[in-house]
């Protein structure tokens, strides 16, 4: 008898909930720690969907920026790089910092099932995944100038006099993001590009500041992630808008990683993993995509607000080679320090 | 030159009257001393006279120069007075060279002539080898000689001097009066003098203005006052004093708690205070108008303080030294009042004996 | 010398003897008890693949030793878990020490320890039973549970059979190692029937302990072996806690020893131990992280280098940053002086106009986040369309090209640092001025100088200790701020030490070093600063407090007192009203880019977002408890240390005092660091991610706020008072808070709200460590400017402006108008 029931009980777990979602997850037990620089409010979302997929597993999301985040683990990881770290997952910065990661030996191996329909490169010994796409766009404010009168083109950006002092981008050196669209646009047009950029006196700032400024009209353009435009766009009905630079938008993927068991905070890769196969799920994506950030899947039906279609995005993507940001990217701090930093 | 005229000057600080009208003169040369106990406003109107403080309503002149008016009001960097403090106020990171030195600085004299002058006025101080010494490596005493070289340095008309002996001990004190007054005799300047202490006063003023509570009480020189107080509060303040109830009829007094009296050819009937200096008092084991007894003796070196109960009340006489040896305690003694002075039976005396605090 | 004086001297020794045994124990044992965790080998990894290779040997014991065992045996449950238990001896032998903690157990509790010990061998390493499927095998029957087990051991022995679910679907699509691993498990779930499934919590403790620390792993061994006793077991699991605390014992002791000595005064007071629980408190949470770093820094993989430091040093954009720190600071400094000097002496001896309301103006950006204030200059200075740039233009008809002032740029830097900083110096001159006997000056005025004369020949140098002292506070204020260099001067490519910092810091892992290695140079500075105020300062002390409490002579201005209130409204308009107006404006507004009156642009909505969203709520009620306990604890440690500074001459007292200002003088960022290095138990304190980090976090940098305004107030009440209070027989404790207490509590007061006030909006050392409890008021400001909307980080910073005002109000009106900044 207690056989049927628990069939049947089986049975009407695995029809599922809600539209579309995965059987719940009962197996992944325990306790995790994921930390991510992905908005609150995504977390918050996330959280939310975790909870009733994984009903008997507890995810404490920690929010923490980017930098500050990479310069916690640091702490904790000691200058030994021997520490054990505070959290079990980690969904922020590029994968640069992933490689770093892995070099260092804080990674735990892991696979999903949709690793064939990534459109962005992950480890192929499986150490990190992309799990979300951001995107380095152009942006200006229509209300003070119209977009035919502002360059198209990255290359235009740094380069038209016009632009002269009116330009706003990242800090490479506190931005993983601004890191890795200077990267690019250096492999692109040369240690050149940095010249051109300082010739312009561009201002480097966070994309918060730099938005007020587009408002404020102190800066015409600027260089920023499409999903604080979009963000903003969706959220105050501001009218700032985004142009895609026709010689390439960069797209940075962010990595999901495991944290290797015994570095971890809980111990618990199992759920760990389970979890990850949940964010590469139609679920998490979505998610993700309500963040204003794009989907990794190939063909994802879902983009974010306002945006244009991932595929077009990735067709015209500049490409950033990861390797090269991460083993030469002491060099190339100091090429940034030496002719835009001074 | 130096005169000082006060004409209907009043201070009140805000709704509370610190000064009631004060209309005074002082003479070219005089020595005038503001006495009373503290908080009675003469610092006030010293500080007035300076120029720190504004009247609230009445005229100050010096001299024929009107300083301080409803219209006109001058600095007081620019009235030309020498001050002395309390605290001496001698500024620490100059030597006293250079403190003395300072007023004449101000006036862009000469260095020559500053050298001179200083070497002067520190040699009427008496204080010419400290020359070079900072404040901190002198005495009390000393610091405020120099402060009274800086005051004098400039050859002011006027000199003010706020309790400057407070701070000293008991003999300098002394000998700086003595200093004191003989600079002011030799330089020929007029000086307003503040203090709470009657033997200052007595000694150096040509005249006392005492002052309680904000009101003029007597103006006069330092005999007069001492031997013709306008109040008992005056009697009080200056010396020392016995108060005495009595009842005045033809002839005579009779003091309340006993049933003696005292002989009296005035004109008062009825309630009176009586007020009789202790010296004044003669002491005698047989005769005198009052009947009492020696109840305490004190042996002072040179005069012997006593207290007399006559009835209720207990008298103090300030008796010879010899008599000490003489009387013992609870010895019947006899006292005869050489002088007194009459009052009105005023139940506001304690009032006015009050010290404002 | 009485037979009661020789008593307590005897008593008094012997108490020292005692605690120095005591602390020669506890460094001994817990040097022991780590020592244990070290000799057994059982570090992380050690431990961890020890697990794993008794596993392995105990699953091939299974494969190899049980089945043939039971198959000789004839299967039943009973004789199956007396075979499984028996194998157990041989799967753990190899390790003496293993065997050992099932020495001296016989029967049930044997068996019982044995399965224990199989049990998490599996559970750790061996593959899993999901929870759903544990939870399946544990709703089956009695019988139904007699017919798997028969059914596993069949499968164990070779035979093909299916097992009925949950079993079976276990037992899908493994290999036929792993296959017998599941069996394996499946039998140990079945044979668990009282329910003692292992969670995965369990789990994860069990991970957590063996690598975090091997001590415990040990002593629960030990324990299970009833070898172990509470007193073996706390030393081995807190070993390194003993040997802190122990060393500080001694420490203790032989400070107390040679203070006593000196004193010639063999009694253990109160006092002792109040001024003891100071320096250790200062030596662990301060001086010990501090070392860490230095040593971490300067000995790089265990070998000294100064090639690290060299390269940082050399490096030419550090060498800039370098340079721009010193003239920033030193440029701030003296025009902060220069402002706060005149501006103190009109508000605070002059008839101008409005004086109260000016002292509370030029105070207010002490209350203040710094970089609040850069946001406003941003807005005003902007060389492109900054309000005031714009104005100027227009007036000075300039056209359009961008300027003419440029914030962007080292003066540009300079000016807002100086907006920011000058109240320090103002506060300090402000008090000095007050406190200076006025007849000084109604001297020099008697003696025919002018006001002004008499300010520049007399107030100057009677106040110039002060005034050193406020300027170089202010310096070294200047030189460790970020917020204002990181809005201000990055964009505009002027670094500073600090910006500097934290571009390492924002390299990772690789750039710590680097970025504690210019943390050097900060604190260089810091401590060069104290030498050299400490020595100025001290030799030109003039003693110019008066005794009475005489009003200061108000110097009227007459014919300048109209101008010159002009000119301080001018002033306080233009640093004070406009930028905080600006920030009020712009809190308002949805658009940065129109004005406040375009239609729609007007909103309430951030003010309304920030009052009601539970988060900031949160973090305020955060802010408000971690201030208020370091403003507490740090007012309880001023008054001990003023009171050891004036009363005493322990030889230590200066060095108390010494560490207190370095810990203010030390930028935030590097004391946050090295919180973070040495509070995770490498000292066997961890405190990591609590509140607590913070709390000594804020009181390291903050507490010398308070200290300056509780040592003057003590230094003023005559020692005589005291001696009074201990004539009569009261105790130390008792005069303190009998005596003193009362006399010196506005000062007291005021102390404690300095040092509350930075506390409550601290940014920098927040950000490294909170956790997700622990989040604070400032912030969830810097978050809100950087990440998501600077509209509605100028309402927060409003808001805690108007707290903060209205604080002080209330704090006022409570001590009578005793108390104010």
């Amino acid at each position: 008898m207690k056989k049927i029931v628990a069939l049947c009980l089986v049975l009407v777990l695995s029809l599922g909930l809600f539209s579309g979602a995965l059987a719940v997850n009962e197996d992944a037990e325990g306790k995790i720690v994921i930390a991510s620089s992905m908005y609150q409010f995504v977390l918050d979302e996330m959280a939310a969907l975790m909870k009733e997929e994984f009903p008997n597993l507890e995810v404490e999301f920690y929010y923490k920026g980017t930098t500050d985040l990479i310069s916690q683990l640091s702490g904790e990881m000691g200058p030994d790089h021997s520490g054990i770290l505070s959290v079990d997952m980690l969904l922020v910065a590029e994968p640069a910092y992933s490689l770093e990661l892995k070099d260092y030996g804080y990674l735990h191996r892991f696979d999903v099932a949709v690793k064939d329909q990534l459109a962005f490169p992950f480890d192929p010994d499986g150490y990190w995944y992309p799990v979300r796409v951001c995107n380095m766009v152009l942006a200006y404010n229509p209300e003070k100038n119209s977009a035919d009168d502002l360059p198209k083109t990255f290359r235009e950006f740094a380069e038209n006099p016009a632009m002269k002092g009116v330009i706003s981008m990242g800090n490479p050196l506190t931005s993983g993001t601004a890191f890795a669209a200077v990267s690019a646009l250096t492999e692109k047009y040369g240690l050149e590009y940095l010249d051109a950029l300082r010739a312009n006196n561009v201002m480097i700032e966070s994309g918060s500041t730099a938005l007020g400024k587009l408002e404020s009209g102190e800066c015409k353009e600027i260089m920023i992630l499409e999903e604080s435009v979009l963000k903003k766009r969706k959220e105050e009905g501001s009218k700032l808008a985004v142009i895609y630079p026709e010689d390439g938008n960069v797209m940075i993927p962010s990595t999901a990683m495991i944290v290797a068991e015994e570095k971890s905070a809980n111990a618990n890769t199992a759920a760990c993993e389970a979890v990850a196969e949940w964010l590469f799920s139609e679920a998490g994506q979505k998610a993700i995509v309500n963040g204003y950030m794009h989907s990794v899947i190939k063909d994802f039906a879902e983009i974010p607000f306002d945006s244009i279609a991932t595929e077009k995005l990735i067709a015209s993507d500049m490409g950033v080679n990861w390797e090269n940001a991460y083993r030469g990217r002491n060099q190339l701090v100091d090429e940034w320090n030496k002719r835009v930093n001074n | 030159m130096s005169t000082v005229t006060i004409r209907s000057v009043t201070k009140a600080f805000g709704e509370q009257k610190v000064l009631s009208e004060f209309s005074q003169t002082f003479g070219d040369g005089e020595f005038i001393t503001l006495l009373g106990p503290s908080g009675c406003g003469k610092t006030t109107m010293l500080r007035m006279i300076a120029g720190f403080e504004k009247p609230t309503s009445g005229e100050i002149l010096i001299g024929d120069q009107v300083v301080s008016s409803d219209r006109v009001f001058i600095p007081p960097e620019k009235r030309g007075i020498g001050m002395v403090f309390q605290s001496y106020a001698v500024w620490p990171h100059m030597t006293v060279a250079e403190n003395v030195a300072y007023p004449l600085k101000i006036r862009k004299m000469p260095k020559a002539e500053i050298a001179a002058e200083v070497a002067r006025a520190l040699a009427s101080v008496h204080l010419s080898q400290y020359a070079d010494r900072l404040p901190s490596q002198l005495s009390g005493g000393q610091q405020q000689r120099v402060a009274l070289a800086r005051a004098l340095v400039g050859h002011p008309k006027l000199l003010l001097l706020d309790e400057p002996l407070s701070n000293l001990d008991a003999k300098l004190r002394e000998s700086m009066r003595f200093e004191i007054k003989e600079i002011q005799t030799q330089l020929g300047i007029t000086v307003v003098y503040v203090t709470h202490d009657q033997t200052e006063a007595m000694a150096m003023s040509d005249r006392i203005i005492l002052i309680n509570r904000g009101v003029i009480q007597q103006v006069g020189t330092p005999q007069e006052i001492y031997d013709h107080p306008a109040n008992p509060f005056v009697a009080d303040f200056l010396g020392k004093v016995d108060f005495l109830a009595g009842e005045a009829e033809e002839g005579r007094i009779r003091i309340s708690g006993t049933d003696q009296w005292i002989p009296w050819h005035g004109a008062e009937r009825g309630r009176v205070q009586i007020a009789v200096r202790p010296e004044r008092i003669t002491l005698s084991p047989d005769s005198g108008d009052l009947d009492g007894t020696l109840e305490s003796k004190y042996y002072l070196g040179d005069v012997n303080d006593c207290r007399v109960r006559v009835g209720e009340n207990l008298i103090r006489v300030i008796a010879p030294p010899e008599s000490f040896a003489s009387l013992s305690r609870g010895d019947s003694a006899r006292l005869t009042f050489r002088e007194f002075m009459l009052f009105p039976a005023d139940e506001r005396l304690e009032d006015s004996l009050k010290i404002m605090t | 010398m009485d037979k009661a004086d020789k008593r307590s001297i005897l008593r008094c020794h012997l108490t020292l003897m005692l605690l120095m045994v005591l602390g020669i124990g506890l460094v001994l044992g817990g040097l022991w008890g780590n020592r244990q965790y070290t000799d057994a080998g059982f570090t992380q990894e050690n431990a961890f693949s020890v697990i794993q290779n008794l596993s392995d040997e105990a699953g091939r014991l299974y494969r190899d030793g049980l089945i043939p065992a039971l198959a000789a045996s004839g299967a039943d449950s009973g004789s199956l878990e007396a075979a499984s238990v028996s194998l157990l001896p041989g799967v753990w032998k190899d390790e003496e020490r293993l065997l050992s903690a099932l020495d001296g157990l016989t029967g049930e509790a044997l068996k019982e320890r044995q399965l224990r010990l199989l049990e998490v061998t599996w559970a750790v390493s061996g593959p899993s039973v999901k929870a759903t499927q544990r939870r399946a095998l544990a709703a089956l029957s009695e019988e139904d549970m007699n017919r798997l087990v028969q059914g596993v051991l069949a499968g164990l022995s070779g035979q093909d059979v299916t097992l009925p679910d949950p079993a079976g679907s276990l037992l899908e699509g493994l290999d036929s190692a792993d296959r017998r691993a599941m069996l394996a498990q499946i039998l140990l779930t079945a044979v668990n029937r009282d329910g003692t499934y292992i969670t995965a919590d369990t789990v994860s403790e069990f991970k957590k302990a063996i690598r975090t620390d091997g001590g415990r792993i040990t002593g629960w061994i030990w324990a299970a072996s009833g070898r172990m006793n509470l007193f073996t077991r706390l030393l081995c699991s807190a070993g390194k806690s003993l040997v802190l605390l122990g060393a500080l014992l001694l420490l203790d002791v032989a400070l107390l020893f040679i203070w006593l000595l000196a004193d010639r005064n063999w009694k253990l007071d109160f006092k002792w131990v109040a001024i003891l629980l100071i320096i250790d408190f200062l030596l662990t949470f301060q001086v010990l992280p501090m070392l860490t770093l230095l040593f971490r820094s300067l000995f790089p993989d265990g070998q000294f280098s100064l090639q690290a430091i060299t390269r940082l040093y050399t490096n030419e954009l550090n060498l800039g940053a370098l340079v721009n720190t010193l003239i920033a600071a030193t440029c701030t400094m003296l025009l902060g002086t220069l402002i706060a000097f005149p501006l103190a002496w009109l508000v605070g001896r002059t008839n101008l106009y409005g004086r109260k309301l000016f002292r509370l103006l030029f105070i207010l950006s002490y209350m203040v986040p710094p970089y609040v204030g850069a946001m406003a200059w941003l807005r005003l200075l902007n060389p492109n369309v900054g309000d005031l740039n714009l104005l100027l233009r227009s007036l000075f008809g300039l056209g359009d090209t961008p300027g003419p002032l440029n914030v962007y740029s080292l003066p540009g830097l300079i000016w807002v640092l100086t907006t920011f900083y000058y109240p320090y110096a103002f506060i300090t001159i402000s008090r000095a001025m007050e406190k200076m006997d006025p007849t000084l000056e109604e001297a020099s005025r008697i003696a025919g100088a002018s006001p002004l004369t008499t300010v520049m020949k007399i107030t100057l140098p009677m106040t110039t200790p002060s005034l050193i002292a406020g300027a170089l506070l202010v310096f070294i204020s200047a030189a460790s701020c970020y917020g204002i260099p990181s809005i201000i001067g990055v964009p505009g490519r002027v670094h500073t030490v600090t910006t500097r910092i934290i571009d390492y810091v924002g390299r990772g892992s690789d750039g710590m070093n680097d970025a504690m290695g210019l943390g050097l140079f900060l604190m260089a500075l810091a401590i060069l600063i104290l030498l050299l105020s400490d020595g100025i300062v001290a030799r030109k002390q003039y003693i110019t407090v008066s005794g009475k409490s005489t009003r200061p002579n108000i110097v009227d201005l007459r014919g300048w007192r109209r101008p010159l209130t002009a000119l301080v409204t001018l002033f306080a308009l233009i640093v004070i009203v406009i930028p905080f107006a600006t920030i009020l404006v712009t809190s308002l507004k949805t658009d940065l880019g129109k004005s406040l009156f375009a239609p729609g642009n007007f909103t309430l909505g951030q003010w309304r977002l920030i009052l009601s969203r539970a988060e900031v709520l949160d973090c305020l009620k955060n802010s408000l408890i971690f201030a208020a306990v370091a403003a507490t604890v740090g007012i309880l440690i001023a008054v001990v240390m003023s009171y050891m500074l004036h009363r005493t001459r322990i030889r230590g007292r200066k060095l108390s005092d010494f560490l207190i200002t370095l810990g203010s003088s030390t930028p935030s960022v590097v004391i946050a660091l090295s919180l973070i290095l040495s509070m995770r138990g490498d000292y066997g304190i961890d405190i990591y991610q609590t509140a607590w980090i913070i709390i000594i976090a804020y009181l390291i940098k903050y507490l010398m706020m308070g200290m300056r305004t509780v040592v003057s107030a003590m230094s003023q009440i005559h020692a005589s008072l005291e001696e009074c209070s201990q004539i009569a027989g009261a105790s130390w404790t008792r005069t303190m808070l009998r005596i003193t207490g009362p006399l010196i509590s506005p000062s007291v007061a005021a102390g404690w709200f300095l040092i509350f006030i930075p506390c409550f909006y601290e940014l920098s050392m927040t950000t490294l460590l909170y956790a997700n409890g622990t989040k604070t008021i400032g912030f969830e400001l810097y978050e809100y400017w950087s990440f998501t909307s600077q509209p509605v980080a100028c309402a927060l910073a409003f808001a805690i402006l108007l707290f903060v005002v209205i604080l002080n109000f209330v704090l006022n009106r409570l001590t009578k108008g005793e108390f104010s900044i």
